[in-house]
């Protein structure tokens, strides 16, 4: 029952160690209120840190310098049209760096399966109103259309369909986007029949270097060999193949002046405002994107989004410090005629002190390593619950989200071991200041 | 050697003066075997906590030793429990969640416990007959078992006197019997004095020296 080995260990931790495992039921209850916290607080920061990485990854995919989009009025980027002169008016705009054509469409691989399709429908469907607005105008990036196109089809339809986009590799290099992001292979040299994909995309379809693939657009049907992957930081241009200019206008049917839109890169220290001002002034039946405005209000609602979470967190932190302090206290009322025992026998209050602190630092630390294993896991376990507690709601790819960081580990160590310990020693604090005489006659 | 003067101890009731102890004069020598008898509510507790160094008179002086722990600090007061005071309680006191071994060790436990304690708390627990019962917890002692593992704990620090508040309260006519011989025997062996609290006169009358209380005087000595 009891093994005879444990008579030689007699020092005050072993003693905590001993009141821990001996009062099972109280140690986990506060186990299980600081490893909430900290998996609560884990949780909800790594969905910020994850969302917040997003929307840098999609600043970054737009250079260095803030841009400015300019489209065909009514059908965006993915049905809009503009003629190429456009640009040369626009690259005479005082203020202008580069003015960069591309082509967009959203076009379907065949003979490929995409493992994990991800629609921004979905996501605003789940994350409510915050994640919708945040995904929205990431679609609306893309153009006005994309939005109201996503919305037209239906999730099925969306899986294998990818972003078709034409670029100018030379342009683009100057840019510093596509062929300046790749992590596997190079860009393709031919202008016809060369293709390069986002890693997301290749994750998915398992389509690598090397690689034929079909792409479909409305009846038109091409190949293309794949010569490289690249990282943009975008999940919707990630997600995505470029191929030539020509072989995007080839497939879209479109002409052999016309692109989809004109990415715009003013000067340094030139406003992209001022930019769209001028292109709006100049050119006729252009619409324009000011990417600058539009990241700015991206980061707007994402502090908007995090003042939530530091709300929640904050809650959550208070309501786990007070359980905390609310089981101790109870164990303290439970122990007084212990503490007052050893106070009698020639305890000093450091001594008593000591003993209740190694216990809940114990707890604290434990509790908190537990919380954040949890809080990492969060995300796997909320993907594998909705399916079976809500079979009908689709299931964000929270596990895609959500970005678990060093600074949030090191929070969440911070938070849970202050609050664990802190919850401690208050109470005992009390317990030790008690007259022995006072502790025996509690009862 | 304890020397009580003009000790008077009154508690604070709302408004009501309760009498704990009431000029309790008192000269106890080294290697008595003493009870205080009363009955309940006479100050019996009052005056064994005073002579502890639990609580503090109203008035009076308390020396131990020729020192007037009355005017000790806290901290002070708290070595001279440790290093010449044992207590034993009606309700025992262990720890519930340690073994016999382990609570006769408790009292050296914030100093460290040495070879020599380890050692000397076995021998005390295998003269008290709990020579199997070392590593068992309280829960799975008899009350007489566990009053045996208080007075353990009690010499552990070889007090120069034992402070017992009713040792026998919780035990039946045998367990309580055989306490009370251990503790003579401890008595006589060891040298340490012993104050016992009881209102059981079979208790007291195995004791050499007994002081009666009565409303917090001493009646008879
Ligand atoms: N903390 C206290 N506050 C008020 N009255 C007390 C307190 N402790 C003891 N008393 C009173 O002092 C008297 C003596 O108590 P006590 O020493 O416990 O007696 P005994 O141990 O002989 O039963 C009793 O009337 C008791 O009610
Ligand atoms: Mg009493």
């Amino acid at each position: 029952m009891i093994s005879r080995g444990r008579t030689g260990n007699m020092k005050m931790r072993h003693m905590a160690y001993r009141n821990l495992l001996g009062r099972m039921f109280r140690t986990i209850l506060m186990l299980l209120a600081v490893a909430i916290a900290v998996s609560l607080f884990v949780g909800l920061s790594s969905l910020t840190e994850g969302m917040e990485d997003k929307m840098g990854g999609a600043t970054e995919s737009m250079g260095e310098w803030g841009c400015v989009d300019a489209m065909g009025e009514g059908g965006g980027i993915f049905y809009g049209k503009l003629n190429g002169d456009i640009g040369r008016t626009i690259d005479r705009i005082p203020g202008v760096r580069y003015v960069v054509p591309r082509v967009y469409g959203m076009a379907e691989l065949k003979g490929v399966e995409l493992s994990r399709p991800v629609s921004a429908g979905q996501i605003s469907g789940i994350m409510g109103e915050a994640g919708g607005i945040v995904m929205e105008q990431m679609v609306g990036m893309m153009g006005g259309t994309a939005g109201k196109m996503l919305e037209g089809k239906g999730i099925a339809e969306l899986m294998n369909s990818v972003v078709l986009i034409g670029i100018d590799p030379t342009k683009e290099t100057i840019i510093n986007s596509y062929p300046t992001k790749m992590i596997e292979g190079s860009i393709f040299d031919s202008p016809i029949g060369g293709a390069i994909i986002g890693k997301m995309l290749a994750d998915e379809s398992g389509l690598g270097v090397g690689d034929e693939v079909r792409v479909a657009y409305g009846g038109k049907r091409r190949d293309f060999n794949i010569t490289g992957i690249y990282e943009v930081g975008n999940p919707l241009e990630d997600k995505g193949i470029a191929v030539s200019l020509r072989d995007a206008r080839d497939l879209k049917g479109m002409g052999r002046n016309e692109v989809s839109m004109f990415r715009v890169i003013p000067e340094p220290h030139v406003e992209t405002g001022t930019i769209g001002m001028w292109i709006k002034a100049k050119c006729r039946g252009v619409s324009i994107m000011d990417q600058g405005a539009l990241m700015e209000a991206l980061g707007e609602q994402i502090d908007q989004f995090k003042v939530y979470e530091y709300i929640v967190e904050a809650i959550v932190i208070l309501a786990s410090f007070g359980f905390i302090l609310i089981m101790t206290m109870r164990s303290i009322a439970e122990r007084t005629k212990e503490i007052g025992t050893l106070r009698a026998i020639g305890w000093q209050k450091p001594d008593v002190l000591k003993l209740i602190t190694m216990e809940s630092t114990a707890i604290a630390i434990v509790g908190t390593i537990l919380g954040i294993i949890i809080g990492i896991l969060l995300p796997y376990l909320f993907q594998a619950m909705m399916p079976i507690v809500f079979p009908n709601i689709p299931v964000p790819p929270m596990t895609e989200l959500t970005k678990i960081t060093s600074a949030t580990i090191i929070y969440a160590f911070i938070i849970g071991c202050t609050s664990g310990i802190i919850g401690g020693i208050v109470p005992a604090l009390q317990a030790s200041k008690m007259s022995p005489v006072d502790a025996f006659r509690a009862e | 050697m304890i020397e009580t003067r003009n000790v008077t101890k009154i508690y604070k009731l709302g408004d009501t003066d309760v009498i704990g102890a009431k000029e309790i004069n008192l000269k106890i020598e080294e290697g008595e075997f003493l009870s205080i008898m009363g009955p309940s509510g006479s100050g019996k507790s009052t005056l064994l906590y005073l002579i502890g160094g639990l609580d503090k008179p109203t008035s009076g002086d308390v020396l131990i030793d020729g020192v007037n722990i009355v005017e000790m600090e806290e901290r002070a007061l708290c070595e001279v429990r440790r290093d010449k005071i044992g207590f034993i309680f009606q309700e025992f006191n262990l720890i519930s969640t340690l073994t016999a071994i382990e609570n006769t060790l408790v009292p050296l436990i914030p100093m460290g416990v040495s070879d020599d304690g380890m050692a000397r708390g076995m021998k005390l627990l295998e003269s008290f007959g709990l020579k199997d019962r070392i590593d068992h917890l309280p829960g799975q002692l008899s009350g007489g078992q566990q009053q045996r593992v208080a007075i353990a704990r009690a010499l552990i620090n070889e007090p120069e006197i034992v402070l017992a508040d009713e040792p026998t309260g919780e035990l039946d006519t045998k367990s309580g019997d055989e306490l009370i011989q251990l503790m003579e025997k401890m008595n006589r062996r060891e040298g340490v004095t012993f104050i016992i609290v009881t209102h059981d006169p079979v208790v007291s009358e195995k004791t050499r020296r007994t002081i009666f209380l009565k409303d917090g005087e001493i009646v008879k000595d």
